[in-house]
């Protein structure tokens, strides 16, 4: 048996009989176990044979049919409590989040020192040529004078 | 010596020019965001209404008075059959309404489309709204309020220049009057029978070309454009305009009218009249009089003629205001005409009259502006968010860039013409004649100035009366703004939004019209960052009552729509109150969960209000099951008080109810549960304590044999 939900990879299990032939259980009952971990529609898709027929076949929970799977959370009490997908999914959001924050931190902290840079070559650049200037003006003022 | 500052003039001159252009490319490209004057200002049923019967009229309030003849109402079924049983018609007594009868409308949703000719300045304006009859309004049915497909959003450019032409012509006329009378003592320009002929023929072009474009614009039969008042109103002021035409020939064919040529004929005074070329006086008093009545039939059918009870004193501001601008506007071209070639010295006496003349009549233009910007800009919220206040606006600089220049002749340039020249003894006559050449040298060249500075005035003038027509084309602020003011609220719903644990899907449900029964559920579902669209490809809403778990859940399937939009309609908010939704998205990879919660909206109730002096308020709330709600609250007054609600039968009875929960919500907003004694098989009270401020309360109850029933009042208790 193989079930899917949504476009996650189907997991693939093998049925084991829930019964022994005159001990115990129903003869005909066939399980197999998971536990379902996002709520939603879930799709189970028998192959085998039995007693030599072959079996393909598909279910799949619709409305008015039997029921998909619930998210927990609703009945959760007091506290709702996230799975561990749920958590890492978060996480992964977080992270994101984080990373992003940093990089335009980073990018930001970058164009403020490249415009302080630039800013203080412009004023050392106007520095020099103003005492150029007035290193010139002195000297004229001094050939003048003599 | 002069040459510098005649190029800061030049200089000057093309800035204002380049302004002039640059405000009047704005105005192109700003445009009006409305179209019309007779603008919707509310409805009966009003937008979006859900009504319980069928309404046995439509009534349509506009901020202009329609033009019965030319507008039309129509009602439309969702097949688009017409379901009107008669023309739209006026309201007696009710000049900006009309009225459309209905016959027994079926339940359904209903259109109405409306085409309207404002009688005041003879504006197309059209649009549509929907309500409902016996079923939700529908939601999606924004009202619309445009022009007419096919005539644009924008003013006619046609019906713009019919009006600046006739601006043009008039202003012309009463400035040759004003101008004739006070300036040039009779003695008119050279140029004068060119320039009357100019102003009677664009006033007679602009009036037929206003005529064409009012019959393009209402696309109805010129027999029955003529016929309506707004046809009537422009024959008169065709046949005004006509009087002023022929005024102006009767002035225009005197003999020696104007003044002659330099250097020929009887000498002139020091004022340069010449008594035997001086026009009749009532000749002048004639074209300035016709051309104050065309004016006037003008104002008539314009904005100021609207309905207002200061109706009296807007027409006589507005006429004030076209006058006044017709002698100084009007005038500045009769000045300029008489100010030609290289003689120009001798004109300095007509310069100073006409800036004697110009400054009180400036005054009056700014004070009777000043008084019609209040009565129609709409305050700041309309001179700032409304084409006509932008219009204005530009309007107001353009005038600011003429009273600049106006300024700089009458404080810099004519005092400086008029300035003698130190008085000094002179060696010889050739001196004293060399000293005479250079001062009337000096006059010529500053009257040079004076001319082109006239001129540029000229120029922004003709910008300003362009301005002006665009002005009469759009919609008043005022209207604007009230309009905006009285737009009915849009469709009621209910909006909230969440996001699933991992944050990574936001969800905005929209449940419309949000009251307990049948709605329409819109699910908007984007990405929590980004918020671009989360490419869901299921999305599943589940409902259950908040605080009734012997109510099960209810499930809802919405369908993709446009982009992030899924869409259902379901009667799942069955019970007025919370509900709890949790909203199923199945998108790339496991699907997530989003908790929502909803608290319907309390449906529109019937609500009697009694009030006893001495007795707490009784409201009488009619059900929509049937039978009413009487709740009131004693003593109504700060501090400790009952509330008590009792349902009835439609007979009379005391309803019994077999449970009920109350709410309060306190004026900060608090809503809390009120504990319910039981006083009677239908009758409920709460002890409350309550501070000054509006309060409302709430029920939801069953009745004994089923069926709920609800109601909400508001008191203020002080």
């Amino acid at each position: 048996m193989a079930v899917t939900t949504g476009d996650s990879e189907a997991k693939e299990m093998a049925l084991e009989p829930n019964f022994e032939v005159g001990e115990w259980g129903e003869p005909g009952d066939y399980r197999a176990f998971f536990i379902p971990t996002v709520p939603g529609a879930y799709t189970f898709h028998f192959t085998g044979t039995i007693k030599g027929k072959k079996i393909d076949e598909s279910f799949t929970s619709v409305k008015d049919g039997f029921a998909e799977m619930e998210d927990p959370a609703k009945v959760q009490y007091p506290a709702v409590e996230p799975n561990g997908l749920q958590l890492s999914s978060r996480l992964d959001r977080e992270s994101a989040r984080l990373n992003a924050a940093l990089v335009a931190e980073r990018d930001q902290a970058r164009d403020d020192a490249a415009s302080a840079n630039q800013r203080a070559t412009i004023s050392l650049v106007v520095g020099a040529i103003a005492l150029l200037a007035a290193v010139g003006v002195g000297f004229l003022a001094l050939r003048k004078r003599t | 010596m002069w040459r510098p500052v005649q190029r800061t003039r030049g200089r000057r001159l093309r800035l204002l020019g380049v302004a002039a252009v640059l405000a009047g490319l704005w105005l192109l490209a700003s445009g009006p965001a409305a179209g019309g004057h007779a603008l919707l200002r509310g409805s009966e049923p009003a937008e979006g209404a859900s009504l319980e019967r069928a309404p046995r009229r439509i009534v349509l309030t506009f901020t202009e008075r329609p033009e019965p003849r030319l507008s039309s109402i129509q009602v439309l079924d969702t097949a688009g059959r017409q379901v009107q049983a008669a023309k739209a018609a006026p309201v007696p007594g009710e000049p900006l309404q009309l009225v459309v009868p209905l016959g027994d409308l079926p339940d359904g949703t209903y259109t109405v489309s409306w085409r309207v000719l404002s009688v005041d300045d003879g504006h197309v304006t059209a649009g549509s709204f929907a309500f409902g009859v016996g079923v939700a309004a529908p939601v999606a049915a924004a009202a619309t309020q445009t022009a007419p497909a096919g005539e644009g959003k924008a003013p006619s450019p046609l019906a713009v220049a019919g009006r600046w032409m006739i601006y043009g012509g008039l202003v012309l006329l009463v400035g040759a009057a004003a101008t004739g009378l006070a300036v040039f003592d009779r003695t008119l320009p050279a140029a004068a029978r060119p320039l009357l002929v100019a102003g009677a023929g664009l006033a007679l072009v602009g009036v037929a070309v206003r005529l064409v474009a009012e019959y393009l614009a209402v696309d109805a039969p010129l027999g029955d454009l003529l016929a309506s008042s707004t046809g009537k109103a422009l024959l008169r002021l065709a046949a005004g305009i006509a009087v002023a035409v022929v005024a102006a020939l009767l002035l225009a064919t005197q003999p020696k009218l104007t003044s002659r040529p330099a250097g020929t004929g009887p000498p002139e005074d020091a004022a340069g009249r010449d008594a035997t070329r001086q026009a009749d006086r009532w000749r002048l008093w004639l074209v300035g009089a016709a051309a104050a009545g065309a004016l006037l039939l003008h104002v008539l059918a314009g904005h100021a003629a609207g309905p207002s009870s200061l109706r009296p004193l807007n027409l006589l501001a507005q006429w004030v205001h076209v006058l006044a601008i017709g002698a100084w506007i009007g005038g500045l071209v009769w000045l300029l005409a008489d100010l030609p070639g290289r003689e120009r010295s001798n004109r300095l006496p007509v310069v100073v009259r006409f800036s004697r003349l110009a400054a009180p009549v400036l005054l009056v233009v700014v004070l009777t502006g000043l008084a019609r910007a209040v009565d129609l800009a709409g305050g700041w919220r309309g001179l700032l968010d409304s084409a006509y206040g932008r219009v204005l606006d530009v309007k107001v600089l353009l005038f600011l860039g003429l009273v600049t220049l106006g300024a700089l002749n009458r404080y810099r340039i004519i005092p400086a013409a008029t300035r003698q020249s130190p008085t000094k003894p002179h060696r010889d006559a050739a001196e004293a004649e060399q000293s005479q050449a250079a001062a009337d040298h000096r006059r010529a060249e500053q009257l040079g100035v004076l001319r082109r500075n006239v001129r540029g005035e000229v120029a922004l003038a003709a910008c300003v009366l362009a301005a002006t027509a665009l002005l009469s084309q759009l919609p008043p602020g005022k209207f604007v703004v009230s309009q905006a003011a009285a737009r009915p609220a849009p469709p009621p719903s209910v909006q909230v939004e969440g996001n699933d644990y991992a944050t990574s899907v936001r969800l905005v449900l929209t449940v419309a019209p949000g009251t307990a029964g049948p709605n329409a559920f819109t699910a908007k579902v984007t990405d929590y960052d980004t918020g671009a669209a989360w490419p869901a490809s299921r999305v599943a809403l589940e409902f259950t009552p908040s605080g009734r778990p012997d109510v099960g859940a209810a499930t809802l399937e919405l369908t993709k729509g446009d982009g992030e939009s899924w869409r259902g309609q379901g009667s799942m908010l069955s019970i007025q109150g919370r509900w709890n939704v949790v909203a199923l998205v199945q998108g790339p990879g496991a699907a997530v969960t989003v908790p929502l919660k909803v608290q319907t909206r309390p449906a529109a109730q019937q609500v009697q209000v009694s009030q006893v002096p001495g007795q707490p308020t009784l409201y009488t709330i009619t059900l929509a099951a049937g039978g009413t709600l009487q709740t009131y609250v004693d003593p109504g007054r700060p501090g400790a008080n009952t509330v008590h609600f009792t349902f009835f039968t439609p007979a009379g009875d005391e309803q019994p109810m077999r449970e009920a929960h109350a709410s309060m919500t306190t004026p900060s907003g608090t809503t809390r549960a009120l504990a319910l004694l039981r006083l009677g098989p239908g009758h409920f009270a709460a002890n409350v304590d309550l501070g000054p401020g509006q309060a409302s309360f709430e029920i939801d109850a069953t009745a004994r044999r089923g069926g709920a029933a609800a109601g909400r009042f508001e008191q203020l208790i002080k």
